[in-house]
């Protein structure tokens, strides 16, 4: 469950900082992803969550610090190498191709793999993760309902057969019972052996789900610890959980 | 993609055929043809355009630049150095090129008002250049293409309105092609990833700066080269039109937007009905209302943008849908 404290962590974040212009949001922030872990980020809005996650896949350009992923440097790579090393970036939003089939989003998902023969397999595993998508394959995908895209978005996601899945609030503005059927269906990705890191408004839901957890707040680690543990802390309790 | 109607792929065969055939009756030195000339050259302008402005959504508002660029190095070449407009126009379409490229630096990370906005001073940039460079343009009072039929065929040069006419054809239907094999190959659909959400182009792993760049590029080669064959068919022009914001660069836009940005046959619609309309308001109205044709344009782009932003063709589109409803499909 815990990562092994002999080999390096899959993800290892040192010291980084950045932000949008000259107002930085992150400082100096340290995290680390063991492969096969789970994590979760949680925190307030404004917090930098998101801004982190963006920092890791390489969508906010200019940071300073260390971002290591399989001891490789992605600092000053941009997002679409960033994607071919394995890590891919479910964003916040959902970000869909709104015009193309469901099935035309989930191919372009297999864009940086190395193996492209291999995608029509992760196609039928994304399908049996999602049967819905499978009924709706050929429809719009910008027609479909917000849940229905948040599927998209993840399927498009694993269709790179990622070593890491970043997930960026993908709870927000979905109806509590499909959120629940999200996060279900991460536990199943996680079980199939993908790391997971998961950022989440909904703390209740990121705790039980993730099998460790950083709280962030101000673009600052505040506080890190197994995700049972954080559930039951009373700090976290008052602030996040409203107990 | 839509299967193409029967109905469809017969009228596309007819226009092929009649823009083939109906100008052998035309008078060679009239009027008819030279409107026909110009409805082809903008087509094939409206269609280079439309790789990056229709398939990317970069809409660029200054490609005159480039139609410049490849208008004045095959004119300058050919009357100092009596270099062949052919090998002018390759020349042409480097620079234009070469000027993409430079240009991309700080326009291509830029997003909708922000990218048409810098291309427009782009365009303008390039036409204050060619007004002042008096010594390589010849400045404002414009540039004539030397007539020289002696040098035969590689001079491009025509006593009459005909083989220009098959010339621009064959441009028009190249561009056409062009622009359909980047629409419906890997790179089409890389363009129509940024196109549709750049961000997720971008974490699933398109190089989206890279893919708008060659599209760029590409297009901006194209435009070139009809600026060459421009050149040499109007045998004179000054940097007011050939640089100019409403006769080319937003004329440009309008066509393929009128018709259907980002379709195959957008550009061509919208040359049917822009070029025209713009002769149409010249020969009623006369130079009495300098201007009338650039206000015509933004009259014709709000209606089109408020009814339907797809364009005309989707109105043929809309039309094809009932048909085959009717019969039942």
């Amino acid at each position: 469950m815990a990562q092994d404290s002999l080999s390096p962590p899959l993800l290892q974040v040192d010291g980084l900082t950045g932000g949008y212009g000259a107002l930085p949001v992150l400082h100096d922030l340290s995290l680390q992803v063991g492969t096969r872990e789970f994590v979760a980020v949680i925190g307030a809005n404004t917090a930098g969550k998101s801004t982190l996650l963006r920092a890791i896949s390489g969508l906010l350009p200019k940071v300073s610090g260390r971002i290591l992923f399989e001891g490789q440097d992605l600092t000053a790579m941009p997002a679409h190498e960033i994607a071919g090393l394995g890590i891919a970036h479910v964003p916040e939003g959902r970000h869909v191709f709104p015009d193309m089939s469901v099935e035309e989003n989930l191919l372009m998902g297999g864009y940086a793999r190395k193996d492209p023969a291999g995608a029509k397999r992760t196609l039928e595993h994304v399908y049996t993760l999602f049967p819905r998508l499978r009924e709706r394959r050929q429809q719009a995908a910008g027609s479909m309902s917000g849940g229905e895209q948040q599927m998209v978005a993840v399927g498009r996601g694993l269709m790179l057969e990622p070593k890491l899945l970043i997930l960026d609030e993908p709870s927000l503005g979905l109806a509590p019972l499909v959120v629940e059927e999200m996060h279900q269906r991460f536990l199943d990705i996680h079980r199939a052996g993908v790391t997971v890191l998961l950022v989440e408004q909904n703390v209740s839901l990121a705790l039980h789900s993730a099998e460790r957890a950083y709280v962030m707040s101000s673009g600052r680690i505040e506080l890190e610890g197994a995700a049972r543990a954080l559930l039951h802390d009373d700090r976290i309790r008052r602030a996040y959980l409203g107990i | 993609m839509t299967r193409s109607h029967p109905l469809a792929r017969l009228l596309l065969v007819a226009t092929i055929a009649a823009l083939a055939v109906v100008p052998l009756f035309l008078d060679p030195f009239g009027y008819a043809l030279r409107i026909l000339c110009l409805m082809l050259l903008f087509g094939a302008l409206g269609q280079a355009w439309n790789i990056v402005g229709g398939l990317a959504n970069q809409i660029s508002l200054g490609h005159a630049a480039y139609f410049g660029i490849g208008a004045y190095s095959s004119t300058i070449l050919f009357g100092s150095f009596g270099l062949t407009p052919i090998l002018g126009a390759v020349v042409g379409a480097v620079l234009a090129s070469i000027f993409a490229l430079l240009l991309s630096i700080p326009t291509l990370r830029l997003k909708g008002h922000y990218f048409a906005l810098a291309t427009l001073a782009a365009g303008e940039m390039a036409r204050i250049v060619a007004n002042s460079w008096t010594s390589v343009t010849g400045g404002p009072v414009g540039i004539s293409v030397p007539f020289r039929p002696e040098a035969g065929p590689w001079a491009l040069q025509f006593e009459t309105a005909l083989p220009n006419y098959y010339l621009f054809f064959a441009a028009f239907l190249i561009v056409t092609l062009i622009f359909w094999r980047v629409k419906t190959s890997a790179f089409g659909y890389r363009l129509r990833a940024i196109k549709e959400n750049e961000i997720a182009a971008e974490v699933v792993g398109v190089d989206t700066y890279r893919v708008k760049l060659q599209a760029s590029v590409l297009s901006a080669a194209l435009t070139a080269v009809l600026g060459t064959l421009y050149a040499q068919f109007q045998f004179f022009f000054d940097p007011d039109t050939i640089f100019g914001v409403a006769t080319i660069s937003v004329k440009m836009a309008l066509i393929a937007i009128l018709g259907g940005v980002g379709t195959i046959f957008g550009p061509w619609v919208g040359a049917l009905v822009i070029i025209p309309l713009e002769e149409l308001a010249n020969s009623w109205l006369g130079n009495s209302l300098a201007g009338l044709s650039q206000f015509t344009y933004g009259v014709l782009l709000i209606v089109v943008i408020l009814l339907n932003p797809r364009g005309l063709i989707s109105l043929a589109e809309t039309l094809r849908d009932r048909l085959s409803r009717r019969n039942g499909q």
